[in-house]
């Protein structure tokens, strides 16, 4: 590794005093914002060098998140890929259940220094919903979380934790009713309120300076597999995974690994039905193109006349940016972390999408076909996929997509 | 640097009344109908017009300008077209003044220069980008002011006499001021606090003051036009549109719908200082 401080052009600069990382960034927000986004600014920059407030956040981190989380050697997926070793960063272990509550921690700390009175949220599939309600909850502060009706129809349980930790949930019905609409609606709610309301923006999103403070606040993943990876293999991983959906996890994971040439890079987004489908995946860096949303300039699908297309994602959060934008979700520290919810089992009907369920049969009949093919000649790859109960094959889809790009992987809780 | 609406303004003034600023979305409910509430608003009273560019994504948005961005985007309406009937209605009417208004993804993706290429050769007086405030000047604001289109700046109640001299430095054409921290649409909360709020810009510019936001019948244009140059209707107009419509088409009243609403709001305008 070379030395950080001789490496003149760090990767993990910026963004420039404009709130731009390139290109990209900005501060993209109507005028009655701007004051508040410009304090934000100010008070961000004192918090960052106030010793106090660094030292609550690392302590809230440890005893309140739980950090740091396990790095966790995958035997079984190891030798079932037979090639890398596979490590998993257990961010579902955290309180509440998502990487969502780093973030959360270290707003919630500056609305408060800021001397906001109530917090709003936006959320996609709920994590961050719930991770925002929690932090509320913890620190005794009114929280309203927009969330797309869509979704608060197929996740239901999130709704429910929310509300029991003392949230008001608005159910969003613009447009397709999914987190870029929650997100609408959350820009509104803040403009009318501007006064007495922090916007908890739990993506890497938003005007600066959003996305900078979701990526240091989400760093910690990345810090933390690093050192664990030294310790577990005394060297840097070969290979960094994750999910795209919003992008704090992916964020949160590569920032810290940025300059070090010698790791590669993956970041995996929601597929559906095809990148070369317009509007049938949520692919916003593969599929999409740069574009001006939600205060900043970033990775969108949109179509020729510059209207946002919705995207198509049978996990909420990578409608997410299906729709929107361009960061991920969740993190392999050199492989994938495959998560389960322990309230759903089983994906319920409910949340697939017809066209899901249309590409979940297409998929059933490939695999059949592919089984009865390396039944001649064995495949160590695809040995699993020979699955035939319904739930199992659900369950290999889950991984099998996630690799593949057919669905974020941390379904449903990015 | 168009003129038109520096004309219009003093206009107006030498009549001793504010003028009446009316948004319609173009494209709403279709583009056929939307083009003859184009073409009859300056006889129903509009002394200018703002001619909204329907976005997916309408963050500063109440849900009538909503509802009339998302039936504009139904009917097929694209950024091309509403240049395209600006350009008509431009060689029908060379004076009123015409102003687009929306967010700049569309313009981005159009292309910056050729968008203002085109939009000068449609006769295009200004432009109003909610979502571009001045630190992000360079991105449309100076190109335009090059090209010779005014750039009409929102002003705030959150804008403060620290930040407004900022604000109104590359503003042109007029000032608009929001008459509260909010969406459109949304209710106006102290009358003699927008007049305040408007007297503190006039003493910081020689631009010309209009108030939007929340302004819906002709009392209130009269109530509001006493202090500002200008009074800006947009949400009443989507929604007295919207109303007309049956199963989302228009109908043999909907134009009618916004030229009777601009006639009571022109009457209301001309009644403000009388």
């Amino acid at each position: 590794m070379i030395d950080d401080a001789i490496r003149p052009n760090s990767l993990r600069n910026g963004p420039d005093e404009q709130g731009r990382f390139g290109q990209f960034g900005g501060r993209f927000v109507a005028e009655t914002l701007m004051p508040l986004i410009l304090d934000l600014e100010k008070a961000y920059r004192a918090a960052q060098a106030d010793p106090a407030y660094v030292e609550e956040v690392r302590f809230l981190g440890e005893h309140y998140t739980g950090r740091p989380s396990p790095l966790y050697f995958a035997e079984r997926l190891t030798e079932h890929l037979g090639g890398a070793k596979v490590y998993f960063k257990r961010e579902e272990l955290n309180h509440t259940g998502s990487h969502k509550l780093n973030n959360c921690i270290g707003q919630i700390l500056l609305a408060k220094r800021m001397g906001k009175t109530r917090i709003i949220a936006e959320t996609g599939a709920g994590q961050h919903g719930v991770a925002t309600a929690t932090v509320c909850a913890r620190f005794g502060l009114p929280c309203t979380i927009f969330m797309g009706a869509t979704d608060v129809a197929r996740q239901r349980p999130n709704v429910w934790r929310m509300k029991m930790l003392g949230a008001e949930v608005r159910a969003v019905t613009a447009g397709a009713g999914t987190l870029k609409d929650a997100m609408n609606e959350a820009l509104r709610d803040w403009v009318t309120n501007v006064e007495d309301t922090y916007y908890l923006i739990g993506t890497a999103a938003g005007p600066h300076p959003y996305p900078e403070m979701v990526r240091d606040f989400q760093s910690v993943v990345g810090t933390e597999i690093k050192a664990q990876m030294l310790v577990a293999e005394g060297k840097l991983p070969d290979a960094l995974v994750a999910c795209v959906g919003g992008g704090s996890n992916a964020i949160g994971t590569f920032h810290p690994f940025l300059d070090d040439t010698s790791v590669k890079i993956y970041g995996a987004e929601a597929g559906g039905h095809g990148i070369d489908i317009e509007n049938g995946h949520a692919s916003s860096m593969t599929g999409g193109r740069p574009g001006v949303l939600h205060g900043n300039r970033t990775y969108l699908l949109q179509n020729g006349d510059g209207q946002i297309l919705e995207g198509h994602s049978i996990s909420p959060a990578s409608t997410i940016r299906a729709s929107a934008r361009s960061t991920p979700s969740c993190t392999i520290a050199a492989a994938l972390p495959t998560r389960r919810s322990p309230t759903r089992k089983r994906w319920p009907r409910s949340s697939f999408a017809r066209g899901s369920r249309a590409s979940f049969r297409r998929w059933k009949r490939r695999m059949a076909w592919r089984c009865c093919k390396r039944s001649r000649r064995p495949c160590a790859r695809t040995r699993p996929l020979c699955c035939v109960s319904r739930v199992a094959a659900i369950r290999t889809w889950n991984r099998s997509a996630s690799i593949s790009g057919w669905r974020c992987n941390e379904y449903p809780y990015c | 640097m168009s003129t038109r609406i520096a004309e219009r303004f003093a206009a107006c003034a030498k009549e001793g009344r504010p003028a009446l600023v009316t948004f319609v979305m173009s494209g709403d409910p279709d583009p056929a109908t939307s083009e003859k509430i184009l073409a009859a608003l300056p006889g129903a009273g509009a002394d200018i017009i703002e001619f909204g560019m329907p976005f997916s994504d309408p963050m500063a948005d109440g849900p009538g300008i909503q509802l009339a961005g998302q039936r504009a985007l139904a009917s097929g309406q694209t950024l091309h077209k509403t240049l395209d009937q600006v350009k008509r209605f431009r060689a029908m009417d060379a004076d009123t003044p015409v102003v687009l208004m929306g967010y700049y993804n569309p313009i981005y993706i159009y292309g910056v220069e050729s968008f203002l290429a085109d939009a000068v050769a449609a006769g295009v007086d200004g432009l109003i980008v909610v979502d571009l405030p001045p630190e992000e000047d360079d991105e449309l604001c100076i190109p335009a002011l090059a090209a010779g289109i005014n750039f009409i700046r929102l002003t705030t109640p959150t804008t403060d006499d620290k930040r407004l001299p900022a604000v109104l430095k590359n503003t042109s054409g007029f000032v608009y001021y929001v008459s509260m921290n909010g969406i459109t649409g949304g209710a106006i909360k102290s009358n003699a606090a927008v007049g305040e709020s408007v007297r503190r810009i006039k003493g910081h510019t020689d631009l010309p003051v209009a108030v939007g936001f929340g302004i819906k019948t002709a009392e209130d244009a009269a109530i509001f036009g006493r202090d500002a140059d200008g009074v800006v209707v947009g949400t009443a107009l989507c929604n007295a549109l919207g109303s007309s419509l049956e199963n989302g088409k228009a109908t043999a009243g909907t134009v009618a719908a916004v030229t009777t609403l601009v006639e009571g709001l022109a009457s209301g305008v001309r009644r403000a200082r009388a």
